[in-house]
């Protein structure tokens, strides 16, 4: 595209390391990402490809010491907060960017009430609503009991925890939900009932949302617009539709087909052949390589793209081959909607 | 909480009866005849002998004189002790007064101190000013505190002589009412700060290294997502996750914060439990000794006792283990 409104959410060739023991881990290596406002737009990638440290520095939440911006700029609605100090991050936090993360236990305080936890977020950002009200009205909106106000998180089940982490980043009232794999740690069932909330929720509420997941099926369902994420790079993105009904990276395919052949076999996990890559040595060009049916010598030399797939507009690709993959393989879109 | 708190004393029962029992054996493992033991190596009365062989029914099996020895604590009759011409039960009420006047400031200045450095200090871990503290930590508790307590009489005691030396009340004048309390205040000064010098290097290491475990969970990013100052998720949230082991550490280390007393009452005279205990020592004062034991023991499960109570105050994960609105 880019989208025709106003973006909340501007990430350009971004670049993120960690220094850890000694090795450098380039989280993100010139990543790209745009998100409108009041657009749901989806991330994936498999576990270690770097999804959360994105969720993470777009709220300045990245480990100061250990991790270093080397790359690349973060811009929310319209203002560059690439180098942010932590106090000015605080302006950032909550409103207009609100975060959800993924294990709900973990996330909450042990020793806080729920409803305390929520008031925090209402008294920082509007601190004129009459809060108790609020708290209870925040509740029912996420559709958790009233009486979860003087629960603590050990007294609630999974699925109540991530509704009422959610109910703390909504209380911020933001005009960006990141949700960093929002559902994994949930079974079955919780994992649908969540995910059709934050879809209802979005809508009532206007805002954007940056849905993050390894699971191709939830951004599939929830999603207008996709990011395909391998080893710290955005390969592929564009509309829903277009990136899992016509993939032109390697990778996607390989995703999507994997995805088809677990759905088929009932079998438990997605996977591609070849080892998940590490991050602490990859090869110059494109890192997939190691793993691609398509690879040729140019692909280890510079990481090619973006380049415009042929057929949607805003589709993109980083990837050499694009016109012999997009048009060599076709993968019936995941039909599955989680909701 | 109620429900905690009963279980808790469910299990104080049993052990404060484990101590008497095992203050009771004590008589008859004292090598030597259990009424010499009793009575101590003084000149005795005639006729005390008989009294005591009677009173504790040493001629009966010994289930009787478990007993009739639990029958005399229920009565507050410890023994008598000789070389202070005392009742022991007065006698060491009286004493632990003073030690408890000096301790429980001694523990509150360094439990508030401790935690307050560990605090300043964490959130900067590696810097000069945390390896300053942690250093300055390191060496309070390694120095020992009768040194360091002879070390400051020499200074402000001796050449200085700004404060008093020794004791806890002036002796060439005995002021009264306000001025009484002042004086021993001003006597209180020497031995509280070696005492505490030594607590608020244990309670700042151990706050330092639980503050920064706090500080690294999860919830402190939850905290901060939500625009939460620096300041405020230190104060809020890592706090009361960090105090949990804290007190938990402190309270159950009071048993041994009662040697820390024995050495600074003996180095500055001051009179309270730890002098007397080393005194009965001296005098082979084996009632008042065996009276030490019994109610500082029963002090130590007491303390453990508002620990749990305080742990559970604390951290609602405790609580609830013993139902819901327990
Ligand atoms: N604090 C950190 N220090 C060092 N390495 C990190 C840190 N956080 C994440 N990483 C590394 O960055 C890479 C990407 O991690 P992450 O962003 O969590 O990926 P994802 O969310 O997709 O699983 C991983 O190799 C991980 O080990
Ligand atoms: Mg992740």
């Amino acid at each position: 595209m880019p989208p025709p409104r106003q973006n909340i959410l501007e990430i350009e060739g971004l670049t993120l390391s960690y220094r850890a023991r000694g090795a450098v881990v380039r989280a993100m290596d010139g990543v790209n990402l745009v998100v409108g406002d009041g657009e749901a737009v989806g991330l994936v990638g498999e576990s270690g490809s770097g999804k959360s440290s994105l969720a993470r520095v777009v709220l300045g939440l990245v480990p100061e010491r250990v991790s270093r911006i080397e790359a690349g700029r973060i811009v929310i609605a319209g203002r560059d907060v690439t180098r942010l100090t932590q106090a000015e991050w605080e302006g950032v936090r909550g409103n207009p960017v609100a975060i959800v993360f993924q294990d709900p236990l973990s996330y909450l305080n042990p020793v806080m009430q729920i409803g305390r936890q929520i008031a925090e977020s209402i008294l920082r950002h509007t601190p004129d609503l009459k809060v108790a009200a609020r708290v209870d009205e925040l509740l029912e909106l996420v559709r958790l009991p009233p009486a979860c106000a003087t629960a603590y998180p050990h007294e609630l089940s999974g699925g109540m925890r991530q509704r009422a982490l959610l109910a703390i980043a909504l209380a911020c009232r933001p005009r960006l939900l990141i949700a960093d794999e929002p559902t994994t740690a949930l079974d079955v069932t919780t994992q649908a009932e969540i995910l059709a909330l934050l879809k209802d929720l979005r809508q009532r509420l206007g805002m954007a949302m940056l849905l993050i997941s390894h699971d191709l099926g939830i951004v599939a369902s929830a999603c207008e617009r996709i990011y395909v994420m391998y080893a710290g790079h955005t390969v592929e993105w564009g509309r829903t539709q277009a990136v899992f009904g016509y993939p032109a990276h390697p990778y996607t395919i390989g995703l999507l087909k994997a995805a088809q052949a677990a759905r088929n076999a009932q079998g438990r996990f997605a996977t591609i052949s070849g080892d998940p890559p590490n991050l602490a040595e990859l090869p110059t060009g494109c890192p997939f390589v190691p793993r691609c049916p398509y690879a040729m010598a140019e692909c280890s030399r510079a990481m090619p793209g973006p380049f415009d797939a042929q057929g949607d507009a805003g589709h993109t690709v980083r990837c050499w081959r694009y016109h012999e993959t997009a048009s060599g393989i076709a993968v019936a879109r995941p039909a599955r909607d989680a909701g | 909480m109620r429900g905690y708190l009963l279980s808790r004393l469910a299990w104080a029962g049993p052990i404060v009866f484990c101590i008497l029992v095992i203050n009771f054996l004590i008589i008859h493992v004292v090598p030597g005849d259990p009424i010499q033991a009793l009575v101590g190596d003084f000149p005795t009365p005639p006729g005390y002998i008989e009294q005591i062989r009677h009173e504790f029914g040493l001629d009966q099996p010994i289930s009787t004189q478990l007993g009739l020895y639990l029958l005399n604590l229920a009565e507050g009759n410890l023994g008598f002790s000789f070389a202070n011409r005392q009742p022991v039960l007065g006698l060491v009420l009286d004493r632990a007064r003073f030690t408890l006047l000096l301790m429980l400031q001694a523990l509150t200045a360094a439990a508030i101190l401790g935690v307050v450095l560990a605090l300043a200090a964490a959130p900067r871990a590696g810097s000069l000013y945390d390896s300053g503290i942690t250093a300055l930590s390191l060496i309070g508790f390694s120095v020992p505190i009768f040194w360091l307590g002879q070390i400051l009489v020499i200074v402000f005691a001796i050449k200085l002589r700004w404060l008093p030396a020794q004791g806890m009340i002036s002796l060439r004048d005995t002021p009264t009412g306000w001025a009484a309390v002042t004086d021993v205040l001003w006597h209180l000064i020497l031995p509280a700060f070696s005492v505490t010098i030594y607590y608020v290097a244990i309670v700042a290491r151990v706050a330092r290294a639980s503050v920064l475990d706090a500080m690294s969970q999860d919830f402190v990013l939850t905290a901060k997502a939500k625009g939460l100052s620096r300041r405020y998720v230190l104060w809020r949230h890592v706090l009361p996750n960090a105090l949990i082991p804290v007190v938990t550490v402190i309270g159950y280390n009071f048993g041994y914060s009662l040697t820390g007393a024995i050495l600074v009452e003996t180095v500055f005279a001051w009179p309270g439990l730890g002098n007397l205990f080393i005194t009965s020592i001296g005098n082979r004062d084996y009632p008042l000794l065996q009276g030490i034991f019994l109610l500082t023991a029963i002090a130590v499960v007491i303390a453990n006792v508002v620990t749990d109570v305080l742990y559970a105050a604390l951290d609602p994960r405790v609580r609830s283990s013993y139902g819901r609105n327990a």
